[in-house]
């Protein structure tokens, strides 16, 4: 996830992690997505800096195998970020709702923003404690995250 | 799927070691699917677990002639071409010594 650096002449055209979250800021779907993969989320700047660092340290990283996650990426989540951030303005009617808050923990029902994503009670995760205890590496969140995506974007609507 | 992904993972690598000396590391992106079982409740997966589950289910689809969904395929790849990576490690550490990391990511 994260903002791309070449933009697709279509937003149509972006890849399977970004194509799900254009169609809701851009309105083009009525339902939320299903969640990709795991449901795990990070951010792509988070991935290419755990690739540099596994080369820069590569006595350190021999053999050893680091998971990149944040925490947990709903889409709905996605969509709930999409709607707060563009509240009022022409962009934001359009973007898809569901039902916020629906399927993850943190949505605050009076205010409307995403103030933290977690899993529901019974969910197995996935830790990528690890690479900021090795690498030091400071997660950026998935509201920063679909932010930036969104302001991106927004050459393509 | 899954042979391609295999067979993708060891062309890289073979072409990559024509480099020589010039290769130091190899740096290796994955999937947390490589990670992750079916699991009952609350269980946190780490680095220490691997995914075996959709390769098992996959070959043994394969045996009995039945097609595999496309997402347990997805998952199959990933552990079958992640094999093929640490195989690949085990056997050309000692001539020649490429760092093989894992950076695991969604």
């Amino acid at each position: 996830m994260g903002p791309p650096i070449i933009l697709p002449s279509s937003g149509s055209k972006l890849n399977e992690t970004l194509k799900p979250v254009w169609d809701m800021f851009s309105g083009a779907t009525q339902e939320i997505p299903p969640y990709i993969g795991t449901g795990s989320f990070v951010d792509v700047r988070n991935v290419a800096t755990m690739h540099i660092w596994a080369f820069e340290n590569a006595s350190k990283s021999d053999g050893e195998r680091y998971l990149g996650v944040q925490g947990f990426g709903p889409m709905q989540a996605v969509a709930d970020i999409l709607r707060d951030a563009y509240k009022g303005t022409a962009i934001g009617e359009k973007i898809t709702k569901g039902n916020p808050g629906e399927g993850y923990v943190g949505y605050n029902k009076e205010t409307g923003k995403v103030d933290e994503i977690g899993f529901l009670p019974g969910a197995r995760r996935i830790s990528g404690a690890k690479t900021v205890r090795e690498m030091g590496l400071e997660y950026i969140t998935l509201q920063q995250s679909i932010i930036d995506t969104a302001k991106a974007f927004e050459a393509l609507l | 799927m899954v042979i391609p992904a295999v067979r993708g993972a060891e062309t890289v690598l073979a072409s990559a070691l024509k480099a020589g000396p010039q290769l130091t590391s190899v740096v290796v992106t994955s999937s947390t699917i490589a990670v992750v079982n079916p699991v009952e409740g609350e269980y946190v997966f780490t680095e220490k677990d691997y995914a075996t589950f959709a390769l098992e289910k996959a070959l043994k689809d394969k045996e009995a002639g039945e097609k595999t969904p496309a997402g347990i395929l997805y998952g199959a790849s990933k552990t079958a071409s992640d094999r093929a990576v640490w195989k690949f490690r085990d056997e050309y550490k000692v001539s020649i010594p490429p760092h093989v990391d894992h950076v695991h990511t969604f």
